[in-house]
């Protein structure tokens, strides 16, 4: 790789400047009322000085990649000069966009090691296809030495697993919180319901249901394809010690890292994919989160147990240990009882409120006759709903959440209708809590809660109630790693 | 009272309290002559309740301003006031307790130790929370003094990993100095050994 100073491709003012543009054509659409030749005056010129300033930004905006950094250097108004040493560098995406494709130029992102800015990329870079693929593969050799890139990251390996556009659909719209995915269809239904009964009663649509209908369609259908656009084609393999994940409809996603950057590993259901027996993988990785769409890399879409089990054992075996779940002690069902019973009353007496307030609304109309009239009844149903749903969490929570610990690794399973196992190495715990509450404390028992660096920064993940005693283990296990020398600060910096 | 040239101003406000000496803690938080727990937990300057009650002060101040402020310029008709009324009443009576009974249970129950591969912090008003950072993950250490901690002597240390942050609150400012160097030479040995 040369030392030269080197420009990026000039499409990054359009790639910069498109989005401000849709903004502006934005503002100018909602205050079309407003429109004068003066307001067009002052709203038509920016655009034009945008697309100036970023030329002149463009200009001034030098790369240099030398044997120890990646130098970013601007000399505007305000100058900088960014030193990224490859050591620090902790991942390196490839993407490209709407204007990459038109002008065949790759974005290159470079995240580094931090749980302060893990969630944005230390440089956004912007070259030609072949451009970008020689640096990114230079950067690469950089980081992880030379044998890391024995197959190349866009060369045609075979897929571990191979996903379907059914597994995609299935995943796009069952992957997604079971909260997220009922609330949506509490907002589809009633909209259907207030649109059959303008039209059966009145028998004229006058828009009835349509701000449910389009929260259904924000909360529900928007992320849905959100999710299948971004994770469409996946392909993901490992060679060597690295993982390379590619996927994307109209944006093409690659991305590469070492398994040593992955601190923790997620099996994760769903309520709804429980119902399909399936599960997927996520990974936390350090400094990978490249794009907004992004939160943590999947590294395999909702497939059925026993795929997910060989996916798992192929990509990841660093994360397989001989697991032996620990249940939560009998005294946690006495813990989750009163949390329960107490929640029983918080919810009693909110429904006996709203109840007095809808039956005081509901008394001041007269006009209110049929079914409306059984609006004063909606407090006590949701009251209801909410009550038998915190027994049925309770009873749930005491049976769903384990513990287990081996030499290397340990594992919480956590959620109750949702649910994951998280795969965490002793060695990736930055800190350690066990947290007692006045309940937990009678019987003995607490909550671990441990944080990593994840790709969205710093994260805590929290156990079930156990007992104080092997909660203590885990922090004492990772002091014991460190001061016996198992855990090896090369091989976690690697 | 103000003495001279101090570095800060002492007030004796509130933290001569005796009684809660006697508060019933159980045997992790329990200190010997030497001041220290049987694990080798170490206990806050009584500053800090000074500190804490004189902050306390002024959020109970800002909050019954702010609930004045409400009460007289903000108009509610779809609210029932009389009721709205008594739940802030009994709000605020409860907030208040737990301003004058926080700070001394907070006391009571603040403990930490450094050792020379890990941090333990063990606090918590009513939820008890034992923090244990390994050193060799700290990556940053500040020392840092709020306006009104300043006016006391005290400062807090807050060590940061890459996974989120710690902090040892209300050390008097030397011992905050101590152990901030302390940390630093630690960190800077283990990253000199591994060159």
């Amino acid at each position: 790789m040369s030392v030269d100073r080197m420009r990026c491709h000039p499409s990054i003012i359009l790639e910069t400047l498109f989005p401000a543009v849709l903004v502006l054509v934005f503002i100018i659409m909602a205050s079309v009322q407003a429109w004068s030749d003066l307001y067009f005056a002052i709203m038509a010129p920016i655009p034009v000085v945008l697309t100036m300033f970023l030329y002149w930004r463009w200009s001034k905006t030098w790369i240099s990649f030398t044997d120890e950094e990646v130098v970013v250097e601007r000399d505007t108004l305000f100058k900088m000069k960014k030193r990224i040493p490859y050591s620090k560098i902790a991942s390196v995406n490839v993407n490209r966009g709407l204007v990459n494709r038109l002008f065949g130029t790759s974005r290159i992102q470079i995240n580094i090691n931090s749980s302060i800015n893990a969630a944005i990329p230390e440089a956004v870079l912007s070259f030609r296809i072949d451009i970008a693929d020689s640096i990114r593969e230079f950067l690469a050799s950089r980081m992880y030495g030379d044998s890391a890139f024995t197959v190349s990251a866009d060369a045609d390996a075979e897929t571990v697993v191979s996903i379907d556009w059914k597994d995609v659909l299935l995943h796009s719209f069952f992957g997604q919180s079971s909260a997220q995915m009922l609330s949506g269809l509490f907002f589809l239904l009633y909209s259907v319901a207030q649109i059959y009964l303008a039209l059966s009663i009145t028998g004229v649509y006058g828009g009835e249901g349509l701000l449910s209908l389009f929260v259904f369609i924000g909360v529900t259908v928007i992320p849905s394809v959100v999710i299948l656009f971004h994770y469409a084609n996946l392909k993901v393999y490992r060679s060597g010690d690295t993982i390379y994940l590619q996927h994307g409809l109209i944006r093409t996603y690659r991305t590469s890292f070492k398994v040593t950057k992955i601190n923790a590993v997620r099996v994760r259901t769903t309520f709804f994919s429980r119902l399909m027996h399936r599960s997927f993988i996520e990974a936390e990785v350090v400094g990978l989160s490249s794009d907004s769409n992004s939160k943590r890399p999947i590294l395999c879409l909702m497939k059925d147990y026993a795929e997910i089990d060989r996916v798992f054992s192929e990509l990841v075996p660093e994360f397989l240990y001989d697991r032996e779940a620990i249940p939560q002690p009998t005294a946690s069902k006495r813990v989750l009882g009163v949390k329960c019973v107490l929640w029983l009353v918080l919810i009693g007496a909110a429904t006996y409120v709203s109840s007095l307030y809808a039956e005081r609304i509901l008394a001041s109309i007269p006009s209110i006759t049929g079914y409306e009239a059984l609006l004063g009844f909606t407090p006590l149903i949701v009251g209801a709903l909410l009550a038998l749903a915190t027994v049925l969490w309770s009873v749930r929570a005491y049976s769903t959440r384990t513990l287990s610990a081996g030499e290397e690794l340990f594992t919480f399973e956590i959620g109750v209708v949702d649910r994951q196992a998280v795969t965490i190495s002793y060695d990736k715990v930055q800190i350690a809590n066990v947290v007692r509450g006045p309940l937990a404390r009678r019987y003995g028992l607490g909550v671990s809660s441990v944080s990593l660096l994840s790709s969205l920064g710093g994260v805590k993940i929290q156990s079930g109630y156990f007992d104080v005693g092997e909660l203590n283990r885990i922090h004492e296990t990772v002091m014991d790693r460190i001061r016996t020398g198992k855990y090896d600060y090369r091989k976690a910096s690697r | 009272m103000i003495r001279g040239v101090r570095p800060y101003i002492r007030i004796t406000f509130l933290s001569n309290l005796k009684h809660h000496r006697n508060m019933r803690t159980s045997k992790e938080f329990e200190i010997n002559e030497k001041g220290v727990t049987a694990e080798g937990f170490k206990t806050l300057n009584r500053k800090c309740l000074s500190s804490m009650y004189l902050w306390n002060v002024i959020a109970m101040a800002v909050l019954l301003l702010s609930v004045f402020l409400i009460y007289r310029f903000i108009n509610m008709p779809w609210i029932d006031m009389d009721l709205l009324f008594t739940i802030t009443v009994a709000a605020l009576v409860l907030l208040a307790a737990y301003f004058v009974i926080g700070p001394m249970v907070f006391f009571a129950r603040y403990r930490y130790r450094m050792t020379d591969d890990r941090i333990d912090i063990l606090r918590g008003i009513f939820i008890i929370r034992h923090t244990v950072i390994p050193i060799e993950r700290v990556h940053q250490v500040e020392v840092s003094r709020g306006p009104i901690n300043n006016m006391f002597g005290l400062a807090n240390v807050n060590i940061t990993t890459a996974g989120g942050m710690a902090i040892i609150e209300y050390l008097e400012f030397p011992v905050a100095e101590e152990i901030s160097d302390r940390l630093n030479d630690i960190v800077v040995n283990i990253l000199k050994e591994r060159e």
